[in-house]
């Protein structure tokens, strides 16, 4: 499983950076605030803090641990 | 006429002037309002088990050059009943408290938690964003957490390059942490038997160290008007006293009789002092007309043998005035540490490593909820949610035995979580 989803990344990175790019004139959608993957920075690290309280892994959003001795 | 003409150039000067009035103002609105506010309060309740609840306030201020600076304060506090890591039995149980001097009783059938606890933290997160020119960012980050039992020290540095007009950024990063637990009561003495309270305990130092540091790389790739992805990798080494003082097993009988499955002893659990952690996590975004899709899967994998799944969905559906609704769904599916068991047999040799943390055992959790919200000028927003989240794993193991059997040995979680967010301008 681990192979495959590095494998996988490693593939779809090469995708992706072989994509066309978008022009800065089309940019209007992508730039509003609901289209950024962290816009509400209080609310992710809220989750983050949360799950990784209750959880074993950690990391991928948000910060791994940040500090906390709750896991 | 003459008058008709004079009053309409006076009202041409009178809109010129308001136009630049206005203009003048909006801009002295906008140089008075160099911070942006995030704020954030979360409150979760456990059935029959913690409530806790979390403040986050974050400042963020524009500086020349692109540069800019973020001030984060945490503070949380937890209190109510923890699962102490001891099986649940058909007779009352009773239990030492972390400091030694003090007891606390449990019901029999009851899951074991300790009703003492209670736990605040405060933390204080800066983060530093430097423009180094064009498409080229460095992020330094610090934190300081401070727990009566805990206390963490950490930073960080991570770079983000811009390049193909901007449709593609490179990210990478290293970060490390500075842990040390000094828990009530010192240290316990690896799988040591708990003493009954003014007994001397099995306790060693007061205050032990843990380290954690890793490194991240990622990429952002817009993928065309309406969408982008993510993808980040990231890997990090724990290591130092990674176990939880206040945790506990039980010893079982395991000699068949009348008392087989019934508790001898309990014992203060043990972890390995080395962790590799590593995940792949991917995000995709895209707008709908407005509405916004929000997909994203972490798989996640540790030297404990600790593997797990995460998918996370929302859509944000946008309806009248600016104000929208937000279905949440999350699922997570995780297999067991290597060293977890239930409870350990009194006629088998004790492992160098266990621990009974519900944490560490194989389960599946799932969230489900909304968040109801507003965008306002500026990029301010204002949004609340109710979600309810739940933990299941196997009640009933094959590795129970006698009375075990008829203990539920992974007794279902269930949480309900408020929350509240407002961000704006100031």
């Amino acid at each position: 499983m681990r192979k495959i989803s590095i494998l996988g990344v490693c593939c779809l990175v090469v995708c992706l950076t072989s994509c066309a790019s978008v022009e800065p004139w089309q940019k209007g959608v992508l730039a509003k605030k609901e289209m950024q993957f962290n816009s509400l920075k209080v609310r992710t690290a809220m989750d983050t803090h949360f799950y990784y309280s209750k959880e074993a892994s950690s990391g991928g959003r948000g910060f791994s641990g940040g500090g906390c001795g709750c896991n | 006429m003459a008058n008709y003409k004079n009053i309409k150039v006076i009202n041409v000067a009178l809109s010129a002037a308001c136009c630049h009035l206005l203009g003048g103002s909006s801009a002295a609105v906008a140089e008075t309002k160099p911070w942006y506010i995030d704020l954030g309060a979360m409150n979760y309740i456990e059935q029959d088990r913690n409530t806790g609840i979390l403040f986050m306030a974050n400042a963020r201020r524009e500086l020349k050059g692109n540069d800019a600076i973020s001030l984060q304060l945490d503070f949380d506090v937890v209190t109510g009943a923890t699962p102490n890591g001891a099986t649940a039995s058909n007779v009352p149980q009773t239990f030492t408290m972390a400091s030694g001097v003090g007891r606390y009783k449990v019901a029999a059938n009851a899951l074991p938690v300790d009703d003492t606890h209670m736990d605040t933290r405060m933390a204080f997160r800066t983060l530093y964003e430097s423009s180094i020119n064009n498409s080229l960012m460095l992020n330094y980050s610090s934190h300081i957490s401070m727990e009566f039992d805990y206390l963490s020290l950490g930073g960080g540095i991570e770079f983000i390059q811009e390049f193909n007009q901007r449709s593609t950024s490179f990210i990478g990063g290293v970060d490390f942490e500075y842990n040390r637990v000094h828990p009530v009561g010192g240290i316990p003495d690896p799988l040591a038997s708990m003493q009954p309270p003014s007994v001397i305990q099995p306790k060693g130092v007061g205050g032990l160290s843990r380290r954690q540091s890793g490194v991240h790389i990622g990429i952002n790739q817009l993928l065309d008007k309406y969408s982008l992805v993510q993808i980040k990798y990231a890997w990090s080494n724990a290591s130092g006293y990674l176990t939880d003082p206040y945790k506990i097993l039980s010893v079982i009988e395991n000699v068949d009789g009348q008392r087989l499955g019934s508790t001898l002893d309990y014992v203060y659990e043990n972890r390995p002092t080395q962790r590799n952690i590593q995940n792949v996590y991917l995000a995709y975004k895209r707008d709908f007309s407005g509405d916004v899709l929000d997909v994203s899967y972490r798989y996640y994998w540790d030297e404990w043998e600790i593997n797990s799944h995460t998918i996370d969905v929302a859509y944000r559906y946008k309806l009248k005035e600016q104000f929208y609704i937000k279905p949440i769904f999350r699922f997570y599916d995780q297999s067991a540490a290597s060293f977890f068991q239930h409870s350990l047999k009194n006629n088998r040799a004790l492992p160098n490593y266990a621990s009974a943390d519900f944490r560490l055992a194989a389960f599946k959790a799932y969230t489900i909820g909304f968040r109801y919200g507003k965008s306002l000028a500026e990029g301010a927003e204002h949004n609340i949610g109710l979600e309810y989240y739940t933990q299941r794993g196997d009640s009933y193991p094959d590795s129970a035995v006698g009375i075990q059997k008829e203990q539920d040995l992974f007794p279902t979680l269930n949480t309900l979580l408020l929350t509240w967010n407002y961000a704006y301008k100031w």
